[in-house]
């Protein structure tokens, strides 16, 4: 060991485990301080993960919370209306008069057949079973039915491409969101012209609802009074839908929006 | 020799384990065929011109290849666009200063130790710049089972070791074999670290690179 080639193999030796041991040294601290990092990320994601899930069910039910208030103001400005009106007529009847009282009970007839044509529309449009057994295209038809019945402007409605069945919720939300289209149409817009469009193309459905009214700043309507829009935006993204409204004062209103299947 | 082997077989037998890391058997099969040219040459036929001129061409084309190979993988290893041009720009200034070494000092045709010197002083970098990215981004899959871990880890090792041996090793009359004989323990050592990445399980993904998650700040 005290040759010249017995102190070279000592050398060697020592030099090799001196590698080895800095090598294993290296990897150790780089594997501790990874394993931290991970679990420090990990714990981040499911911070994220809890906050989205909190978020999804405060928008599930704020939107409930607006499908509420919009059935209590239908019931009260409409069909409470008509029959109120009907119980006043019925109310001063005089049957001394008999056509008059004649006159009064047909009218309070009508007005009672108006509540429950109304009162049927709203359950229907608030109902998902045509939905769920027909489908997306057979709800919006029954949907354009309804303003036509209003005649409220011309509606066009057009399908192109091969229809598609997507999951019932997706499909639900995408009636939702015309409904509100049109429910803003008659309420605001002034419309002559309405033109709806579904497209069903390659990855995902494509609808389009463009009217010729007197259109809005969408910017300007984006406050928390305005539910409508809000709610709108709320179910797109519940289904992963791009929701986009163009508008600007004078020159009409377009809704779009792109569902991926 | 023992280690090569045993990594030439196992990145055969794994070659489609890993898509990234296909390069391997090629640069393992490629050191084997250079060392034993150069055991060859010297051992059986010293001082023959013609087989003086064979390993001096095959030093210039190891160092050549070694790094293409050892570049394009950590480039693979690291996704950002940023600091895949870097390394990118790091390669080019590598191969200018070494034509520019090659032309214009005759001094090195003599020692073709310092050409790895300079290989190994320009793949330092991109290996750093791998670590750092590590430590940018975040990843689910455990650092263990990610084979670049390795290999770069290996790689950095080998050549952060390798620059003041082959830079010392004119100065040590006497001790040339041993300084050899360490840097072949350091390739050992690489290879090793090799074989331990082809036992890493196969991803689902295409690539496995940090870039493939979440950037989350320093």
């Amino acid at each position: 060991m005290n040759s010249p080639t017995g102190k070279i193999v000592v050398l060697i030796f020592v030099i090799a485990t001196v590698m080895i041991l800095l090598l294993l040294g290296f990897i150790l601290v780089i594997l501790f301080l990874y394993r931290k990092r991970q679990m420090n990320f990990t714990l981040q994601l499911e911070s994220i993960k809890a906050n989205a899930e909190k978020e999804l069910l405060k928008t599930q039910l704020e939107i409930q919370e607006q499908t509420f208030q919009y059935i209590s103001r239908d019931i009260h400005d409409n069909i409470g209306q008509f029959i109120s009106l009907a119980k006043l007529q019925l109310n001063t009847l005089d049957f001394s008069q008999l056509p008059l009282a004649q006159n009064k009970i047909a009218h309070s007839a009508d007005l009672l057949t108006q509540a429950l044509d109304d009162l049927r529309d709203l359950s229907r449009s608030l109902n998902s079973d045509l939905i769920r057994n027909n489908g997306l295209v057979p709800a919006i038809e029954l949907q354009i039915a309804y303003l036509r019945k209003l005649d409220v402007a011309e509606i066009s409605f057009g399908v192109t491409g091969d229809n598609r069945f997507m999951d019932e919720q997706s499909e639900i939300f995408i009636l939702r969101i015309i409904q509100e289209a049109i429910n803003n149409i008659v309420r605001h817009s002034d419309a002559r012209k309405v033109d709806i469009l579904l497209r069903y193309e390659q990855g995902h459905l494509f609808l389009s609802v463009e009217d010729d009214g007197v259109g809005f700043d969408p910017a300007a309507a984006l406050n928390p009074n305005s539910t409508g829009i809000l709610n709108m935006t709320k179910r797109a993204r519940l289904i992963g839908a791009l929701f986009e409204i163009r508008s600007s004062p004078g020159t009409g209103t377009t809704v779009n929006l792109s569902v991926p299947y | 020799m023992v280690c090569t082997l045993a990594a030439l077989v196992v990145s055969i037998a794994c070659y489609r384990r890993h898509p990234s890391m296909r390069i391997f058997p090629y640069y393992i099969a490629s050191s084997l065929l250079s060392d034993i040219i150069v055991c060859v040459a010297f051992l059986y036929y010293p001082g023959d011109f013609l087989l003086l001129a064979i390993t001096s061409i095959s030093r210039y084309a190891w160092v050549v290849f070694e790094f293409v190979a050892l570049n394009l993988f950590i480039l693979r290893s690291v996704g950002s666009p940023s600091w895949k041009r870097i390394i990118r720009i790091n390669a080019l200034a590598f191969f200018v200063l070494l034509i520019l070494a090659i032309l214009t000092i005759p001094y090195l045709h003599t020692h073709q130790v310092y050409y790895f010197t300079l290989q190994s002083a320009f793949l330092v970098p991109p290996c750093l710049i791998y670590f750092y990215r590590l430590f940018q981004t975040s990843n689910l899959r455990p650092l263990k089972d990610q084979p670049a871990f390795w290999v770069i880890t290996g790689i950095l090792f080998l050549k952060a070791c390798s620059i003041p041996l082959l830079l010392t090793i004119y100065l040590m009359k006497g001790y040339e074999e041993t300084v050899f004989t360490i840097n072949y323990a350091l390739y050992s050592l690489l290879f090793a670290l090799l074989i331990r990445a082809y036992l890493c399980p196969p991803s689902n993904a295409q690539s496995v690179t940090p870039e493939d998650s979440i950037p989350v700040s320093a």
